[in-house]
């Protein structure tokens, strides 16, 4: 099958996800004890008033007909209005964005280089100290809930040893001693771009403890699966022919074994990226990062349907390219992989 | 030659990773180096920024609308720095009951039905529109206009007469304490004329037309809001004042209490209760412990047997350890209530009966009564909030001691409200609820809980009785005409329902905020009747 083909066909299948995804969910926001037009008018709305919210936001027509609406209005690009903050969840969801990607960006890197390098070191000394070292992090990684690791370093780094901040992109003072100009809404990277290395700087600093806790998780799964991948590959003939052709260890390790490695830890990489984008539902929280993960986390908090409706969609999306990008790269790397 | 490709390769590869380490750690170097320096000039700079007046805040609070008129929410610490009513309602305990704000003075006809407010002169809107009694006609009656949020304020309000440019009268068609109403933090904003047939999409751009001290310069929702100071503001300026404030969005209150003990914010607006005691040994922050407006009830649903035999209600409020709750819940910021009515809020009357714990009393009141097998009742919460969550436990403890058994659903707080408001069938026994009224008057607290409501909206004791309807109705009247017997009327009601025990009134609660040591406020900076509300111009450094 050609790659085109493919791609056409995947994309099809993507209308096909998303109109599951937004039927489930807009029966789900639906079905919990909720009255968005009492949201929408306000704590102290007279019923009256409560009534016409509803009129203005048409709940007072049968379900497929709203859904009907809805998507109608999603596919033209308008995702609808937040009841929360009165504004185009578009604008929102485009707002918020690029602060988690940036965090998600910077986790996954850090989790690639710690985690592949660590999985081809334990591969390699398997069953040294450094093996089981990297074993009892990597547990201790995948298994800690982000909430809990997010605590511990915040109590270590800012409570006991006082060297780094725990809350806000950035600190406040500098915010307005040396303004951001705002080209994507992530703060460190706008910084960059824009030389101002001193906003940059406390950025930078306030993302290493969100990376951090991101990245435990991630870390610990791809230093596992590098180092079982790699296992298996230099348990093959190939490589045994190799030692026996006198080809040195190293060469062996990182020429051949990783490379065939690669394709299960980029499998399992691909996934982490949206894993991560719902991690940061948790850590922009507890770090007060003004990302998408706090809005998401505030718009379910206070029953923003449309709001929720946006997320849910925007992660469906992200989903489902990440995983056709991965696929597509995995077919690269490996010959064998056919696209069908 | 293939040795040397294979060493080439392999050369490649180590620098690939290596590369990759270097760049992690210069990352992280650069990140520390750069914040280091920076954070290094700019303590110089964070100190003189801070002292020449930068306001930081860490709050929880998010805005609805910024609309002034259909503002009902959790925003009036947005808009009431950009905004002004005509009057301020003093904190409780003060001399007079009004600061005058926009009106100098004000006066009200003997059947208290026409007031006159004369309007303070030179004042200028953001926008640079005058500030007159066109201006005052033009916002009424677009809040009116709109019948959206807290409009209903205004309702007894029939017409408005431009009598001269700084005097204006309002007729109302019955009489009303249009005073307490002019001081509200919902629906009494002044704002500019020019913004005439704005829809409230304008208004939510943001835009934003007020008299107030502060301008605002931006808004991100969920980030950070940033204002400054407006030159021309008719209250002028003192040095240490704020020139301009930054308020950062942070809703977890153990970050906001980390960001003020680190020192990188001046006001923290959500500190959790439990980390009072250890926050008060730090002497690098102060704990600000305010009386509020807010109180905790906990309506029973008169209409679901058998609580519709006020026996078992009053059974039940004896049943209930105050003490214990308030211990618990507020961990003591807070006083045990006496009826409906906080004692910061006009009309409380201390006289006021209230039940006391009795456990021996309410089991035999329940025997009596028919139920010495006792009998099950579900009670609704909102998990989001953190008394509620705290009290619930109690009360079933004290409820389990006289034979009821007490059923915890916690919701949402907009689901709990939609359940109360759904079908009876579905409708909870006990709904826990923090109440604070619209405008500082409790006869919005009398009116919301227990008139006659033809839907429920607040009313989720489900009672009605006319009687009671007619006497807060014509006490409210009276307030203007005769205030004493307007006071008379008011605590016959109060009495009335705790007589009938429509709700257990547990406490009156404070709120409780944290501050650098640095920052200074006046009694009106965090005004009890402005629940939620800093009013930054009363602060300084």
């Amino acid at each position: 099958m050609t790659v085109r083909r493919y791609l056409i066909r995947r994309l099809a299948l993507m209308v096909l996800v998303l109109f599951g995804v937004t039927v489930v969910t807009f029966l789900l926001v639906r079905v919990v004890p909720n009255d968005p037009a009492a949201i929408y008018a306000g704590p102290r709305a007279r019923p009256e008033q409560i009534q016409e919210a509803r009129r203005i936001l048409g709940l007072d027509r049968p379900l497929y007909v709203q859904y009907g609406i809805y998507i109608s209005d999603l596919v033209q690009g308008d995702w609808g209005t937040s009841l929360r903050t009165r504004r185009p969840v578009l604008d929102d969801l485009l707002a918020f964005l690029p602060y988690s990607l940036q965090l998600v960006f910077l986790s996954l890197l850090v989790s690639i280089i710690v985690g592949v390098s660590l999985g081809a070191l334990t591969a390699y000394k398997k069953g040294g100290w450094i093996d089981n070292g990297t074993r009892v992090l990597a547990i201790g990684g995948v298994s800690m809930p982000s909430f809990v690791l997010a605590i511990l370093l915040q109590i270590l780094f800012f409570r006991i040893l006082g060297v780094l901040p725990v809350s806000n992109d950035i600190d406040i003072t500098i915010s307005q001693t040396h303004p951001i100009t705002e080209i994507t809404g992530a703060t460190a990277f706008d910084a960059l771009i824009t030389g101002n290395f001193t906003a940059f700087g406390s950025a930078m600093e306030h993302l290493i403890l969100p990376v951090l806790t991101l990245a435990a998780f991630s870390t610990g799964v791809i230093t596992r699966m590098t180092r079982s991948a790699m296992l298996e590959s230099l348990g093959q003939d190939y490589i045994r022919m190799a030692k026996a052709m006198g080809v040195p260890k190293r060469t062996i390790v990182l020429r051949y074994a990783l490379k065939n490695a690669m394709a299960p830890v980029l499998t399992i990489a691909g996934l982490e990226v949206a894993f991560l984008l719902v991690g940061t539902f948790f850590v922009e929280r507890i770090f007060a990062l003004p990302g998408l993960g706090t809005y998401a986390t505030t718009s379910m908090l206070s029953l923003d349907y449309p709001a929720i409706m946006g997320i849910t969609v925007l992660m469906a999306l992200f989903y489902v390219f990440i995983n056709l990008i991965v696929d597509l790269i995995i077919a690269k790397l490996d010959p064998r992989v056919v696209l069908s | 030659m293939r040795r040397s490709v294979h060493g080439t390769r392999k050369h490649r590869r180590r620098s690939l990773i290596a590369f990759g380490v270097v760049l992690v750690l210069a990352m992280a170097a650069l990140g520390s180096t750069l914040a280091a320096c920076g954070g290094g000039d700019d303590d110089g700079t964070s100190t003189t920024a801070a002292d020449s007046g930068l306001l930081r805040i860490a709050s929880w609070l998010t805005v609805t609308t910024w609309d002034p008129r259909a503002s009902a929410a959790d925003e009036p610490m947005f808009l009431a720095n950009i905004y002004e009513p005509l009057l301020y309602a003093n904190p409780p305990g003060s001399e007079e009951d009004f600061t005058p704000c926009l009106a100098e003075s004000w006066e009200v006809s003997d059947d208290g039905m026409t007031w006159t407010f004369n309007l303070r002169e030179g004042v200028t809107f953001h926008d640079g529109e005058p500030f007159n009694a066109e201006a005052v006609k033009y916002s009424v009656e677009a809040t009116q206009e709109m019948d959206l949020g807290a409009a209903y304020i205004w309702y007894p309000v029939e017409q408005i007469n431009v009598v001269d440019e700084y005097t204006v009268e309002m007729v109302c068609s019955y009489p009303a304490a249009l005073d307490r109403v002019a001081t509200s933090m919902y629906g009494a904003w002044m704002f500019s004329p020019a913004t005439k047939g704005q829809s409230e999409d304008w208004w939510n751009e943001p835009n934003t037309a007020g008299t107030g001290p502060y301008k605002l310069v931006s808004y991100t929702p969920n980030d950070e809001t940033v204002f400054e100071a407006y030159e021309d503001y008719w209250g002028g300026w003192d040095a240490g004042q704020a020139e301009k404030v930054v308020m950062q969005y942070v809703d977890e209150p153990a970050t906001q209490r980390q960001m003020l003990e680190a020192g990188e914010v001046d006001f923290a607006d959500a500190i959790s209760r439990d980390a009072v005691p250890s926050m008060e040994k730090n002497e690098n922050v102060k704990i600000l412990d305010i009386p509020s407006v807010q109180n905790m009830v906990v309506l029973f649903n008169t209409k679901n047997p058998p609580l519709d035999d006020v026996n078992v209600r009053q059974a039940l409020s004896y049943a209930t350890n105050y003490e214990d709750i308030l211990a618990v819940a507020t961990n003591g910021y807070g006083k045990v209530a006496r009826g409906p009515i906080p004692y910061t809020l006009y009309p409380y009357d201390p006289d006021t009966p209230q039940y006391t714990y009795d456990p021996e009393k309410a089991r035999q009141m329940l025997a009596d009564a028919g139920h010495g097998d006792g009998f099950t009742l579900t009670m609704t919460y909102a998990s989001d909030d953190a008394f509620g969550s705290k009290l619930a436990p109690v009360l079933k403890e004290n409820f389990a001691d006289v034979g009821v058994t007490l059923d915890l659903q916690p919701l949402l707080f907009e689901q709990q409200w939609a359940k109360a408001k759904g079908p009876a069938k579905d409708r909870q026994d006990l709904f826990e609820l923090i109440w604070w009224p619209g405008f500082p008057d409790g006869y919005d607290t009398l009116y919301s809980l227990f008139h006659s409501e033809e839907e429920p909206l607040w009313n989720m004791s489900y009672w009605s009785n006319p009687e009671y309807d007619d006497i807060i109705d014509t006490a409210f009247s009276e307030e203007p005409v005769d205030p004493e017997k307007a006071q008379e009327l008011y605590s016959e009601a109060q009495k009335m329902v705790v007589d009938e025990a429509l709700s257990l009134y547990l406490f009156d609660q404070d709120s409780i905020y944290g501050a650098l040591p640095t920052l200074k406020l006046t009694d009106m900076a965090l005004n009890p009747n402005y629940t939620s509300v800093l009013n930054f111009y009363q602060t300084s450094k």
